[in-house]
């Protein structure tokens, strides 16, 4: 009986745990919508709508990224039916700054976020 | 004698020939009137920027057999052909037109034989359909409890596309949404928001029209400046259906106003779309850039359901 206890505590932690790996807020994550040739070179260009659109259907993607420098964080967006948010986001590039409110999830310490609503801010 | 009798003849048979030819010449041998009546209550809508749609009621010569159609002369912009229009037709949208030109649209019925009737009339302007935002994202003005997304929505923004803003840029909305008490969407200076700076684009609102499904089924008689207009909110509360209203605003530096037509979705019993805190309302605008461009006025609604309050 008491091992049953122990087990079912372990359980009960382990769900804890494997939730707060998929926070769902209902506040924003703000952030910049950049391309991933931006952050490869580490030089960012203030984007028009149209010249996003056109980098985006030419197969650059773009991603979203909070912070700046060393304490910058990289989220790969995604739609909430699965698909890749990245033609999406390229319509926002030209924001100075973005909200995004979702579901983070951290998986093999990649940030995907499975995006809800996005506005610029 | 003989020759006065053949001359007297002649004479009689002269006259009688030009009797009877003047009699079926003069006179007509039926009821048939000469030239078509005329088609009624035309009335326009913009569809977009450069499409304008007409809409009457048909000729009462519809049903003579001499009736052809319809004779439409648009006159205004550049010179368009005159279009002809089937029997039987009530609508016809005009393409090619430009946005912020008064066009003045003449509509004759026509018989067979070319007569035509006397025209309805009445000016119009193409107006821009916005149904996304600058950045191709439906149009959504978010509740008060959203702090991080706009409660105000400036129709014509940096891109000249609808743009979502926050409170602090309250001097850009052209309307407003507030959830504090009641869901009411109106002229940002009625609402009870403490803005950074006051809002300097005038709103003033006129009818709110009920009973539609989209902005395509308000069709208007006359122009819009005739209305009466106030800075004001509409409770979305008051209705369970959507609704769709005019307005008038002045952009900053502007002297003269802009004028517009709001649609306001209806969704699953709800003006709200969305989860707390981030519920928002969604809207589709008609809007004519050219300032002091009145291109929709009183309405004659066209579905019997439909009312004005």
């Amino acid at each position: 009986m008491k091992k049953i206890l122990i087990l079912m505590l372990v359980f009960g932690i382990f769900v804890s745990v494997t939730n707060l790996e998929a926070q769902k807020s209902k506040k924003p994550i703000e952030g910049k919508v950049v391309s991933m040739n931006d952050l490869a070179i580490g030089s960012f260009q203030n984007w028009t709508k149209e010249a996003a659109e056109a980098e985006a259907a030419k197969g650059t993607p773009f991603v979203f990224m909070t912070g700046t420098g060393k304490k910058a964080q990289i989220y790969f967006v995604y739609n909430e039916d699965g698909t890749f948010a990245s033609k999406k986001l390229a319509k926002y590039a030209h924001n100075t700054k973005v909200g995004i409110v979702g579901t983070v999830k951290k998986i093999n310490g990649i940030n995907i976020l499975i995006m809800e609503i996005i506005e610029s801010m | 004698m003989k020759k006065l009798s053949i001359y007297l003849t002649t004479i009689f048979f002269a006259a009688l020939m030009f009797w009877a030819c003047e009699d079926t010449t003069t006179t007509p041998d039926d009821n048939t009137p000469t030239k078509p009546a005329a088609p009624t209550k035309l009335m326009a809508t913009s569809k977009n920027a450069t499409s304008v749609i007409l809409k009457w009621t048909a000729s009462t010569s519809e049903s003579d057999t001499k009736f052809a159609g319809y004779l439409l002369k648009v006159t205004g912009g550049n010179t368009m052909a005159p279009i002809s229009i089937a029997k039987g037709q009530t609508t016809y949208t005009v393409a090619g037109l430009e946005e912020g030109i008064e066009y003045t649209f003449s509509l004759q019925a026509k018989f067979t034989n070319d007569e035509l009737s006397d025209p309805a009339t009445i000016k119009w302007s193409p107006a821009s359909r916005f149904e996304k935002n600058e950045n191709d994202a439906d149009i959504r003005i978010y509740e008060t409890a959203s702090d991080f997304f706009g409660s105000g929505l400036q129709f014509y923004g940096p891109n000249k596309l609808p743009k979502t803003l926050k409170v602090p840029e309250g001097a850009n909305w052209t309307i407003g949404l507030s959830t504090k008490s009641g869901i009411l969407l109106g002229s940002p200076k009625e609402l009870d928001y403490n803005y950074g700076s006051t809002p300097t684009a005038a709103t003033e609102i006129a009818d709110v029209i009920t009973g539609i499904n989209s902005l395509d089924e308000i069709f208007d008689s006359q122009a819009l400046s005739a209305k009466t207009f106030a800075s004001k909110v509409i409770d979305l509360t008051k209705y369970n259906g959507n609704i769709a209203f005019v307005l008038r605003y002045k952009q900053a530096g502007k002297t003269d106003w802009n004028y517009a037509k709001v649609f306001v979705k209806y969704v699953g019993g709800s003006f709200l779309q969305g989860s707390s805190p981030n519920r928002y309302i969604n809207v589709i605008i008609s809007h004519q850039a050219k300032t002091g461009v009145p291109y929709a006025i009183t309405r004659e609604i066209e579905k019997s359901n439909n009312s004005i309050k």
